[in-house]
């Protein structure tokens, strides 16, 4: 057997590493990453690795027990209470809810990046805001991020509570996009992803498998704590739009 | 200080938990990892139908984060003593994740079964066959994404930078023999794959961005 196609695997290769230090292709692909860009790439990859992994707690600090005769009659007698306990929760319908096991199959999110309203024009490594302000018909560009990669399907939900108690859902289908591992970034004006009126909001994104997130606002309110999807929150004003005013 | 001697000191000081480093370190690599993006995403066509300036972001943040978990296990095999750069190393580790990533996305449909292998076929028909077709790109991108650090290194050495074996041998502590074998056995995977991307019809070749994406 010869080498042939190998050889033209190599050739092949080295010619695509002298065209791409040449700069050539497609410029969308080979145009060097901008400072937004650098920070918003760097901002996503160490919000993901230094978010803590889910980690059982420590366990309790073992203390020796001295040995007697009645230890083994102790431990049997353990050992039968922990599995009356266990066929008890078992037949109680304790069991772990479906809705805490999808949970767990999905990391916690942040806001890596958030740039709104009155915030567009802040530097790409500010610190991401607490609270935005904005008009209905502004935009909204915010990167939420997994702290680890997501490779299952996920997609997203807006919804927001007036601190007067009024509560909207929207299931947008544009104005953001799922990345390959699981980012979500989000560029569009508020009112194609929830139209909310003036006042003060909690703006939820709930992230999670499309079957899991909530259709409407009664499955928002009246879901199982945890809640089988991810949430991220950040406080918005809505003020009057300049053309409004 | 020489520009390795440099890196060396940037790349202790990120391991070592320097404030800043680490940040300092991915962002000097943020070029050479965008440049194995671009190659990957160009051959196979795989932004059509997406912002294929967020896919390279993207792209981009996935090696970041791989270089640098697990206590950066990847980034911490470099041993600039065996004469390889950082960002020569770097875009190794790169080639080999965004090509998994990529054949992942799509699905790998090398996974139902052994593929079929035409001993008699001749090799440098089926090359050109795959170089008229533009399809030379896609079996190397299926075949980054089977190959071990040191299958890379070993096809980067022998193939791409064209040494020769016994010095391919000699710098990677391997004997003779062991070159050999594994050319021949990387010499079957990229032949079955090559066959079945030149029976593919050219669309199944082509992009597919709807496949699902299973963990790496």
């Amino acid at each position: 057997m010869s080498d042939e196609l190998l050889q033209a695997l190599g050739e092949r290769q080295r010619t695509e590493i002298a065209a791409s230090d040449r700069g050539e292709g497609p410029s969308d692909l080979v145009r060097p990453l901008s400072g937004t860009e650098r920070g918003a790439v760097l901002d996503a990859a160490f919000a993901m690795l230094d978010e803590p992994e889910a980690t059982p707690s420590s366990p309790n600090p073992v203390v020796e027990l001295q040995t007697s005769r009645r230890t083994p009659l102790l431990i049997a007698a353990t050992v039968l209470a922990v599995a009356a306990a266990v066929l008890l929760w078992w037949n109680l319908g304790g069991r772990e809810p479906v809705g805490s096991q999808q949970l767990a199959a999905l990391p916690a999110y942040a806001i890596t990046r958030l740039q709104a309203g009155n915030a567009l024009d802040r530097a790409a490594d500010a610190p991401v805001p607490r609270e935005i302000e904005l008009a209905a018909d502004q935009r909204i560009e915010t990167v939420i991020t997994p702290a680890r990669p997501v490779r299952t399907p996920v997609t997203l939900v807006v919804a927001a509570r007036s601190d007067a108690g009024e509560m909207k859902l929207a299931r947008p289908e544009r104005g953001f996009e799922v990345s390959s591992v699981g980012a979500i970034r989000i560029d569009a004006p508020l009112d194609q992803l929830l139209p909310l009126a003036l006042g003060s909001w909690s703006l939820a994104l709930l992230v999670g498998s499309p079957g899991a997130l909530p259709r409407d606002v009664e499955a928002w309110r009246d879901a199982p704590d945890p809640p089988p999807w991810r949430t991220v929150s950040v406080r918005a004003k809505i003020v009057a739009s300049d053309r409004s005013r | 200080m020489t520009p390795v001697a440099d890196d060396v000191e940037l790349v202790q000081a990120a391991l070592g938990g320097r404030a800043g480093a680490r940040r300092s370190l991915a962002e000097r690599l943020l070029d050479s990892i965008q440049r194995e993006v671009a190659i990957a995403l160009q051959r196979s066509a795989i932004a059509r139908g997406r912002d294929p300036r967020q896919e390279v972001q993207d792209l981009v943040q996935d090696v970041v984060v791989m270089l640098f978990e697990h206590d950066a296990r990847e980034l911490r095999r470099w041993d600039p003593a065996r004469g390889r750069s950082l960002d020569s190393f770097v875009r190794l580790l790169a080639r080999r994740r965004v090509a998994r990533v990529l054949s992942q996305r799509r699905g790998n449909p090398w996974a139902d079964g052994e593929a079929e292998y035409h001993e008699a076929a001749d090799e440098a028909a089926l090359a050109d066959r795959l170089e008229g077709r533009a399809q030379l790109g896609q079996v190397l991108q299926r075949l980054y994404a089977e190959m071990s650090p040191r299958d890379m290194e070993l096809f980067e050495l022998l193939f791409v930078q064209g040494l020769e074996p016994p010095d391919v041998a000699l710098a990677l502590s391997m004997s003779r023999g062991a070159v050999n074998a594994w050319a021949y056995r990387t010499r079957r995977t990229a032949r079955a794959i090559a066959e079945r991307i030149a029976k593919a019809p050219s669309s199944a070749s082509g992009s597919d961005t709807t496949g699902s994406m299973t963990d790496v």
